[in-house]
């Protein structure tokens, strides 16, 4: 299956999805289903499917204790260790996982300038690290804003974040930055899988899908509060109402706020099942979360069995005539 | 406008251009990479290319240095010399520069002596494949002359096959069927 | 004369590989980078599954490798067998979003081009049969979900880049969820091996090992007699006749190292070191001729084969009832004893805390698994002002270090080394940033790829850390690279001898050995190499 068939198909997923909540959000006898009955399933589907897979990977054992090392190992006492690469504690691996997990530092390495042939030249992961940064925390705080239409009253926090987001009050509605940054990165992420020969040749359509499915969200977000005005007291009406498990369908909200919907809730059912889990696997990756202290503690593995070992016996028994003659102690003469 | 001048104007195109054809020899998910990735320690081959392709355009069009030339060439034929290439397009990467060079040319042909300015250049570049193809040879001597070595050094007690020089040519040879007998001059007979 | 204007265009095309999805491509196996399969009933005096129960040849040239009727089957289970087993192989199967930050990081993808060789890409010849034939998703949506069946080309595929992935986890250095391909490599290899598809180079070093205890197959006394015969070298050069002991019982300490460097060349010169090193402390210490093999190739086929083999070493220290034990310079020789073996054998209670009986320092990070590493040992030596050296006799060479891939990525041993070759040699020089300590290039030649057949790959993958030595090379006139490791003491002077043929190879205990002022000595006038330290120059 070529790049091209892979990039049709799950933009074509993705439009079939805009253009189905479209027609529903339109009918207004769907507009529950798709207002109150899709949402509550895939969310459904998410939290379970969520939880099974964490805990069928927290179920399977951890036989060896292998992590990668990136650091001087804990030693002698006037040897430096490098705490958080080359973890030996608790806290060490703590570090290491808060460096991993909020700041992308393996895909950090390898982006200061360097000097070549006289120029400063830039490693190229610097992009995608800065990429990933950008993509990952524009949609957590995207996410934190939206609480805002499930609570009521609506938590300081909440309408600091908001505060902030909006700080450089462009147009009204007021321009949230993190709109932009999560549009431009995920563009970003798409276009680099589209014009690097080597990400085209490694990315499948199951690369795609989540970047058209984001960016769809986006879009349609920004949409709805710039061009395609929503009732936003029915939008409110309806988190609560899906929040407080009392929902109600109020009229009159707009179509486009379905497609919103629609694209969110397949990206929860779509989650579980898919690469996006790399949320949930990269605490559990045996490579970055244990400690390197095999040596100072053993490491015990459930289901270590004994092995048949060639044993000393055999060995001089195969060997002793000639261990004799060249002097080597046996056991028996 | 005749030939030295021309060329010396184009130059930087010329060889960007010849940069870029050895590039695209590779694999094209590749050629990118190696186009892009600046630091030459995280990128050996891109580098080398590089960094030996321009001198090398001088030392043709000026020099005519034997001894630099084919250290100039061993930078860029002694990884093709162990990459997935036939011997043909080990040493290729000197034919393209003719290509480069008449499609950058091609207008100015008629003008006085540029032919034979051009035909001269051109027997320099087939010289040039020649050494191309001197290095390669000496690369894939060398190459053997390892294996031979490391197959020296193997421990005697080494059993079958393994100590079989012949059998291992003969493999490299894609001739390995074979297995189940080996030749007779070492008389290790069948293998099991 | 007719024209073909076609002429150049065609000789460019032709070399690339067809385009198209990797998934459908034929693999295409040159000779050169394939170690030759390793024969039938190879293994069968060790009862490891090789093909003997179904007894078939297999020559790589042919279309049909032989398998066994129910191949399929057996990779399939076996594969569900591990991904139980394994909580690494079932999340680095799931999480993977091929962010692309390993594609460039693979030493055999910047050597040879190939773009199978991008670390992503080998695990995903894996992962997409595991989307295939285990999740749901792949099997509804197949190539949608990156999914494929299980047929024989893709097992072609697997063979052979998984036998171009040297296990060096440079790759998951730079993975953001720190998956790790060696992991991948390791269990894809064992998987296969279930269908007898391993390499002779591997199996042939296993199966000698079981009997003679060393993947050279020495007999006990032959192992001796090398030894025996570097004694003489010492006296030779150095003026000093010692005799060590063998399999003694009643010593303090084991000491177990590679039996490459019992051997091969420069190895034998870094035993030379070790024998010299402990001669001048008065170690109590023995040499043992049952665990003579710090390395374990078993490691390369399957875990329980690795298990076996490595616990002869714990076997043998309980027999002679030392305290505990030393382990020489070797690279997956340490991966192994870290990340492994306590594991597999503990809790160690014949032994004790390993404590320097020169230096009295305990060291603790060793105190479940009783093993010290020979550069901890010596560094704590020098730190202590034990030994006395001449450095100057190292005046002669000018030194760089290659961070070994398994101490360095598996270990964490990077100061150590350093530490101790900064104390022997006037003149050491680092290799560019990005090409030492957990970012080290491997050699080319690890986890069991050191065959002579598959030369080319072997120098391909070198080329990365060859490039960084050619630097130093050219920059400070570096003419030795030193190293702690006995397969890049056999890799590493090959590839030099291709990419850098002025400079040598040499082991860290031997720079230690010709900087050792011993008691008695005589005019060091020679190196152990025997060469007139005057006039040497290096060569690989």
């Amino acid at each position: 299956m070529g790049v091209k068939v892979s990039l049709g198909v799950s933009l074509g997923a993705v439009l079939a999805i805009v253009v189905v909540a479209l027609v529903g959000g339109e009918v207004s006898a769907l507009q529950p289903v798709f207002g109150i009955l899709v949402p509550y399933a895939a969310f459904a589907i998410f939290l379970v499917g969520f939880i099974y897979r964490v805990v069928d990977w927290g179920r399977s054992p951890v036989p060896y204790r292998i992590p990668t090392t990136c650091g001087q190992q804990k030693t002698l006492p006037w040897i430096k260790q490098n705490k958080i690469e080359c973890p030996s504690s608790t806290l060490g691996v703590i570090g290491r996982m808060i460096l991993e997990v909020f700041a992308f530092r393996s895909l950090f390495r390898h982006t200061k300038a360097e000097m070549a042939s006289g120029n400063i030249v830039y490693g190229g992961s610097k992009w995608i690290w800065l990429g990933a940064l950008a993509f990952h925390y524009s949609f957590l705080i995207i996410a934190v804003r939206h609480l805002r239409l499930f609570l009521e009253p609506v938590p300081f926090l909440i309408n600091g974040i908001d505060l902030v987001d909006g700080m450089f009050q462009i147009g009204a509605p007021t321009l949230y930055l993190t709109d932009l940054l999560l549009i431009g990165a995920v563009s970003y992420l798409l276009v680099r899988r589209l014009i690097v020969p080597k990400m085209r040749y490694i990315s499948l359509a199951n690369d795609y899908f989540p970047l058209f499915l984001i960016l769809g969200i986006g879009i349609s977000g920004v949409l709805m509060r710039f061009f395609i005005r929503v009732d936003i007291v029915g939008v409110k009406e309806l988190a609560m109402g899906l929040a407080t498990l009392h929902p109600v369908m109020p009229e009159g909200i707009g179509a486009i706020f379905f497609v919103h919907v629609a694209l969110v809730s397949t990206l929860f059912a779509y989650f579980p099942f898919s690469k996006l889990m790399h949320a949930g696997g990269v605490f559990l990756s045996p490579g970055r979360n244990l400690a390197n202290t095999n040596r100072a503690k053993m490491h015990v593995n459930p289901w270590e069995y004994p092995v048949k070992i060639h044993s000393y016996e055999d060995y001089e028994n195969e060997f002793r005539e000639k261990m004799k003659e060249a002097g080597i102690p046996v056991e028996r003469e | 406008m005749n030939l030295d001048k021309l060329l010396a104007k184009k130059k930087d195109l010329i060889v960007d251009k010849w940069i870029n054809s050895i590039y695209e020899s590779y694999p094209s998910e590749t050629v990118e990479f190696f186009r892009h990735q600046r630091n030459k320690f995280a990128n050996p081959v891109g580098a080398d290319i590089s960094e030996a392709v321009g001198p090398l355009f001088d030392e043709l069009l000026n020099g005519n240095n034997q001894k630099n030339m084919f250290s100039l060439l061993d930078k860029i034929v002694r990884i093709r010399a162990v990459q997935d290439f036939p011997p043909s397009g080990a040493v290729a990467v000197v034919l393209l520069l003719k290509k480069i060079i008449r499609d950058e040319t091609k207008k100015d042909i008629d003008t006085d002596g540029f032919f034979e300015d051009l035909l001269e250049l051109e027997s320099r570049i087939d010289y040039c494949i020649l050494l191309a193809f001197d290095v390669y040879m000496k690369c894939r001597e060398k190459i053997w002359e390892i294996k031979l070595d490391e197959f020296k050094k193997r421990p005697f007690f080494v059993e079958g096959e393994a100590r079989c020089l012949s059998y291992m040519v003969r493999q490299e040879q894609g001739q390995g069927k074979g297995t189940k007998d080996c030749c007779n001059s070492c008389g290790l007979g069948e293998v099991r | 004369m007719a024209k073909n204007p076609e002429y150049y265009e065609s000789l460019n095309i032709d070399y690339k590989p067809p385009r198209g999805n990797w998934m459908d491509r034929p693999v295409d196996i040159k000779s050169g980078i394939y170690c030759y399969p390793a024969r039938p009933v190879v293994l069968e005096n060790v009862g490891m599954n090789d093909r003997s129960d179904w007894g078939k040849y297999w020559v790589i040239e042919d279309e049909d490798w032989e398998l066994p009727d129910d191949w399929k089957e057996r990779f399939l289970n076996k594969m569900r067998d591990m991904l139980d087993k394994y909580r690494t192989f079932k999340i680095y199967m799931d999480i993977c979003v091929r962010c692309g930050a390993c594609a460039d990081k693979c030493h055999y993808f910047l050597g040879s081009g190939d773009p199978m060789n991008m670390p992503v890409l080998r695990a995903e010849l894996l992962r997409s049969i595991y989307r295939g034939e285990f999740t749901k998703t792949g099997k509804i949506l197949g190539r949608f979900a990156g999914a494929r069946k299980l047929t024989k080309n893709a097992l072609k595929q697997l063979w052979y880049y998984m036998f171009q992935c040297s296990e060096c986890r440079r790759c998951s250095v730079f993975c953001p969820y720190g998956i790790d391909t060696a992991e991948i490599t390791i269990m894809g290899r064992e998987i296969m091996n279930e269908l007898g598809m391993n390499i002779a180079w591997v199996q042939e070093s296993v199966s000698k090992c079981i009997h003679t205890g060393n993947h050279l197959g020495l007999q006990p006394q032959a192992y001796k007699e090398c030894i025996d015969a570097m004694l003489w070298d010492i006296e030779d050069n150095v003026g000093i006749t010692f005799e060590p002991t063998f399999n003694r019982k009643g010593a303090e300490i084991l000491f177990v190292t590679p039996s490459g460097d019992v051997f091969a060349d420069p190895g034998i010169f870094t035993l030379a070191g070790y024998l010299m090193l402990f001669e001048h402390l008065g170690l109590d210490y023995t040499w043992s001729t049952y665990a003579s093999e710090g390395g374990d190739f078993g490691y390369f086929t399957a875990n329980e084969m690795a298990k076996r083999m490595n616990g002869k070493i714990y076997n043998e220290a309980k027999r002679l009832g030392v305290k505990w034990i030393l382990g020489g310079e070797c690279g997956h020789m340490w991966r192994v004893l870290n990340q492994y073996m306590t594991t597999w054998h503990g809790p160690i209670d014949f032994l004790e805390e390993p404590v320097s009986p020169i230096t009295g320092t305990k060291f603790e990070n060793a105190k479940a698994h009783k093993m010290v590493h020979i550069m901890e040992f010596v560094a704590d030596l020098i730190k202590h002002n034990k030994l006395k050296l001449d450095p100057s006799r190292n005046d002669h060479l000018k030194v760089t270090y290659h961070d070994s891939c398994n101490p360095s990525r598996g270990l964490g041993l990077f100061e150590e080394p350093r530490y101790v070759i900064k104390n022997v040699c006037n003149h050491f020089y680092e290799m560019p940033e990005n090409t030492i300590r957990e970012q080290t290039y491997c050699c080319g030649s690890g986890s069991g790829l050191n065959a002579s057949e598959n030369m080319e790959l072997r120098l391909r993958g070198g080329f990365p850390r060859q490039n960084a030595l050619r630097y130093v090379a050219d920059k400070y006139g570096v003419n030795m690279l030193a190293c702690i490791c006995a397969i890049d003491r056999a890799a590493l002077p090959p590839a030099a001898q291709y990419w850098n043929p002025d400079v040598g190879v040499t082991g860290v205990c031997e720079l230690v050995a010709n900087a050792l002022i011993m008691e008695g000595e005589g005019e060091r006038t020679h190196n152990i190499r025997g060469f007139e330290i005057a006039t040497w120059e290096p060569e690989p």
